[in-house]
């Protein structure tokens, strides 16, 4: 992964940062569980799921939120701070189907020597109006305080699973 | 009195009471498992070579690891203690989480012991189209501090129980 950086001066209002497009797996809703140890039987049990009124197990609501994060840090790079995010879940994700992270630059404003980008964030699930929405509040370097990017190559990718 | 009803007479007992789980000692290993699962392949994240090149000296963990850290609160692993939100509730509501807020003010890197303190802030009833019928919205928030002191992070919720 090269390394790239973006700058304060780089970005424009109304700007479209680049989509990701993740892809929850069963697999990956179990290992995200038992990552956090979170065991809610919502996101495994289909019983427990139906239950309570939905048709199938459902995506756990931080791990949408986490593709959000990454969107933002792919696109802000190692200089770039995420200070804030919002999020609210507006209708369940479904495994085994596309999420698709969007944001868009709403401000820009410098504030105590710090230089903010505020932007608009979404994730959408097929079939579904409104998925989830938010907003997020990045700090980015100007480019007088740019630093040397990092020249080492990543070690290998081999140990990632095969995860979108 | 329905279900909700019921839960919400036992939630707005929660309101305002500080509960502050063990300390946590920030896992290098956990610290590159969160984005691993995410599928985030950031080098920063975890990989020492390329991360030492930058600001930060090292890998850092990446913002994601925040949901790793609220769950100290809500697991029973490795705790003498029960969190009160794991009491059953009248009969036993599912949850849901409906959104949330994160607020990162500082790094966090391995080694860091981060102290937690935890506070169910609201608890409300409201009618749900999706479901057709009245659930419980509980906000709840966590705050992050290091070993030295300094805010890393808050983390606010709402939870909604089916």
């Amino acid at each position: 992964m090269e390394a790239t950086q973006v700058y304060w001066e780089d970005v424009e209002i109304a700007q479209e940062i680049p989509t990701l497009v993740k892809h929850p797996t069963k697999l990956q809703l179990l290992m995200w569980g038992g990552a956090v140890d979170d065991y809610n039987p919502m996101h495994a049990d289909h019983e427990v799921a139906t239950g309570a009124g939905y048709p199938a197990p459902i995506v756990f609501g931080p791990l949408i939120f986490a593709f959000l994060e990454q969107m933002l840090t792919d696109w802000m790079g190692i200089e770039g701070w995420l200070r804030k995010i919002t999020i609210r879940h507006h209708a369940p994700a479904y495994p085994e189907q596309d999420v698709i992270c969007k944001g868009w630059i709403t401000n820009k404003y410098v504030e105590d020597g710090e230089h903010y980008i505020e932007l608009q964030i979404q994730a959408d699930y097929p079939n579904v109006e409104k998925g989830t929405t938010g907003t997020a509040i990045v700090v980015l370097p100007p480019k007088a305080q740019a630093h040397p990017l990092p020249s080492a190559e990543p070690i290998s990718d081999c140990m990632w699973l095969r995860i979108r | 009195m329905t279900q909700a009803d019921a839960v919400l007479e036992v939630m707005k007992t929660w309101v305002g009471e500080e509960e502050t789980p063990p300390p946590y000692e920030v896992e290098k290993g956990m610290m590159m498992k969160m984005p691993w699962v995410v599928g985030d392949p950031n080098p920063l994240w975890r990989d020492e070579q390329y991360a030492r090149q930058t600001r930060y000296g090292g890998i850092i963990a990446a913002p994601c690891f925040v949901e790793f850290l609220r769950f100290r609160y809500y697991s029973t692993y490795g705790r003498t203690t029960t969190p009160v939100i794991r009491q059953d509730l009248p009969g036993r509501p599912a949850n849901v989480v409906g959104g949330e807020e994160v607020e990162y003010f500082r790094p966090i890197r391995p080694g860091d012991v981060i102290s937690i303190s935890c506070r169910t802030t609201d608890v409300k009833k409201r009618w749900s189209k999706g479901l057709n019928r009245d659930v419980v919205i509980q906000t709840h928030e966590q705050v992050f501090t290091n070993q030295f002191g300094e805010l890393v992070a808050t983390h606010k919720s709402t939870h909604i129980k089916t």
